[in-house]
């Protein structure tokens, strides 16, 4: 989507306009899910955690400073909703999801591998330090920018880039073996 | 380039990212770097199959219903209509840093019949930074002035640049470039011109605002015609600018008394390294430091003008730009020295302590501004000429942003400490000099403590001034403008 075409979403969504939100929603609802499911572990509470956000955008779209980066500002919002469940009754310990989280193939022993492969990844993640993995998997998210990482977790963009620069070391030397292991 | 390098830029950049030439050509010859890459290639892969990318199609469908509950209506709400001139500066400002790609896009259809001569597009990367030498000078001189008459005639001679450049703009047809030159001409008018003539002083404030109102007005005359030249779809860029100074004029001309109350204003980054970027960034910057009049608050402000060119410095140094990044070089030295520097000056010439510690940071970042340049005029190869010193120089000024930061803060105990072995004390006159020690460099600091300074140690024994004499090592907090507030003393001699 072209950012104009988003910036104008943006504005008719302020509006009340429902189309444009449905539009904005139908752009951005896979990737907070995606990066909720990757924190929490949990598809139905990342699911709950989805709605919570966008709901909560709605409502706040006229706080919204127009220029800033909405995907950014979206994101602030998922994880505050996401900060505030761990607060609550929904902040149990997360239960690791079923094996079957890569995509799936239709050769038994690839799917095999994949899914030993998304083992060991979800457990590096896992091992990194929070605020590391916290930073790492929002840039795996839909392209954002560093600024906009910085913007989600209040952080400058230089140590948004520190961050993502120490994430993905440690996971590269974590999974050297197996990561060469994958390559042609 | 070096591996560390290569590894470095590969880990902060996307496997999608265009390579840059000097780690194109380090890739072709290291076969452990195209390892490297392969197994980050992979990791991003294996990344984004690890979740499932789709959610069950019902779950967005089931929210829209639920907008259907009671809550307040969006449109009600929004205040930004209230200040028009706010929102269009910051849609464009704020968006800056995350979004200087973007603006480079174009925004406006090529006109759809041929245009005279003055609307060809020519390449401006000159034309850029030769206005950015004239904004780093317009910053400097903001940086160094605390007087209201001063910083009109400043604010003037910006509000006359960007002015040329919108036209400059237009006239080549560059309407993509126009928003952002707008938005900071309505800054540098509606806040810097307005705000700052009521800082005046009676016996000229009158004269000076006539002054600016026909400048402001002569401004809108001027943007007026050359709109009339233009296609309408670039004329229409240029309306934001005289409905800008048209605005002004108006504010001046009323000479409205109490000053406009203006939102804070965001410390813009240059991410991109660009010249205009770190205009805009320069602007921001310099009404900034008009608002502001404590030195040591302006100084950090210089701190961050000095971490966004070190940034632009290290961009063109990787991208093999020595030329640029020699410029730069010689920018951010100005401003360490006569914006930084000459703040501090101000502070320690009122006998703060604080700027005394802060002034060695200023010793190393010259020295480093120094090694960096001998380097450059040295020639070493394009990727690597002065980059190491300019990473060493950008962690320096790291250091000193975070200094400055820490001392303008409200202090709590012992935000800001210096440690090291009495030289000389003299409770008389409540003075210390102490040699301190910084990264293996001496260096002497003069402090001053009040009659009734708390002094404590070895353990948690309250002591007297009279216990410390020379050569004694101490621990000294300091607080409320940089004054010591407790000594603590760490170890012999003792009287």
């Amino acid at each position: 989507m072209p950012p104009e075409d988003e910036a104008q979403l943006v504005r008719q969504a302020a509006q009340g306009e429902r189309a444009a939100f449905a539009a904005l929603v139908e752009r951005y609802w896979h990737w907070v899910y995606r990066w909720l499911c990757g924190w929490t572990r949990q598809p139905p509470l990342a699911e709950d955690l989805t709605q919570e956000a966008f709901l909560k955008a709605w409502r706040a779209l006229p706080s919204f400073q127009p220029g800033a980066s909405f995907r950014a500002w979206l994101f602030s919002i998922a994880r505050n909703a996401l900060l505030d469940s761990q607060r609550g009754p929904r902040g149990l310990p997360t239960r690791p999801l079923p094996a079957q989280t890569a995509a799936p193939s239709g050769d038994p022993a690839e799917a095999a591998e994949q899914n030993e492969g998304a083992a060991l990844l979800e457990q590096a993640i896992l091992r990194l330090p929070a605020h590391f993995r916290e930073a790492f998997w929002l840039w795996s998210q839909d392209d954002l920018s560093f600024a906009e990482i910085a913007q989600v977790l209040g952080l400058t963009e230089e140590t948004a880039r520190w961050r993502v620069f120490k994430a993905r070391l440690l996971l590269v030397k974590g999974l050297g073996s197996y990561l060469d292991s994958r390559l042609p | 380039m070096k591996c560390s390098e290569v590894n470095a830029w590969l880990l902060v950049t996307r496997p999608t990212a265009p390579t840059p030439g000097p780690v194109r050509r380090h890739l072709k010859f290291c076969p452990r770097c195209r390892r490297r890459r392969r197994r980050l290639l992979h990791l991003e892969r294996q990344t984004c199959a690890l979740w499932p990318a789709q959610p069950a199609a019902v779950a967005p469908a089931r929210l829209m219903q639920q907008l259907d509950a009671p809550v307040v209506p969006p449109a009600a709400a929004r205040p930004s209509a209230a200040r028009p001139w706010l929102t269009t500066a910051a849609a464009v400002l704020l968006g800056l840093g995350l979004g200087w790609l973007w603006f480079r896009a174009p925004v406006a259809s090529p006109p759809s019949t041929p245009e005279p001569a003055p609307f060809v597009a020519a390449p401006t990367r000159e034309a850029d930074e030769q206005l950015l030498v004239k904004f780093i000078d317009h910053n400097l001189r903001l940086a160094q002035s605390y007087d209201a008459s001063e910083q009109v005639g400043v604010l003037s001679r910006m509000e006359t640049d960007l002015r040329a450049e919108a036209v400059r703009l237009a006239r080549q047809g560059q309407a993509q470039e126009l928003p952002l030159i707008a938005a900071l001409f309505d800054r540098v008018v509606n806040r810097g011109l307005v705000g700052r003539s009521h800082h005046l002083p009676p016996a000229e404030r009158s004269r000076q605002l006539s002054r600016l109102t026909e400048q402001m007005q002569k401004a809108e005359a001027e943007v007026n015609q050359v709109a009339q030249e233009m296609p309408t779809h670039l004329a229409d860029f240029l309306k934001p600018l005289t409905r800008a100074a048209r605005q002004a004029a108006a504010q001046l001309t009323q000479d409205a008394d109490p000053e406009p109350a203006f939102e804070p204003l965001p410390r813009l980054t240059a991410a991109s390294g660009n010249a205009r970027a770190l205009v805009a960034m320069l602007v921001s910057h310099s009404l900034l430091l008009v608002e502001e009049d404590d030195p040591l608050q302006r100084a950090s402000y210089c701190g961050d003008v000095a971490d966004q060119l070190t940034v632009a410095l290290l961009l063109a140094s990787s991208g093999g730009d020595n030329e640029r990044a020699g410029r730069l070089g010689k920018h951010l030295e100005a401003v360490v020295n006569r914006g930084v520097g000459e703040n501090l000056n101000r502070l320690q010439a009122s006998n703060d302590p604080r700027a005394a510690v802060l002034q060695q940071v200023i010793g190393r970042v010259n020295r480093l501004v120094a090694a960096l340049e001998q380097s450059l005029a040295a020639g070493q190869s394009p990727e690597t000429a002065g980059y190491d010193q300019a990473k060493a120089l950008e962690h320096e000024l790291k250091d000193l942003e975070k200094a400055l930061r820490e001392a303008g803060k409200p202090k709590g105990p012992g935000k800001l400490e210096a440690r090291g072995t009495v030289r000389s004390i003299d409770p008389a006159t409540g003075r210390l000099v102490l040699l301190a020690k910084d990264k293996g460099k001496e260096f002497e600091l003069t402090l001053l403590f009040p009659t009734d300074v708390k002094v404590r140690g070895p353990g948690p024994l309250e002591r007297s001034l009279s216990e410390i004499m020379t050569g004694t090592a101490i621990r000294a907090t300091l607080r409320d403008g940089g004054h010591i507030t407790e000594i603590r003393i760490e170890g012999k001699p003792l009287r």
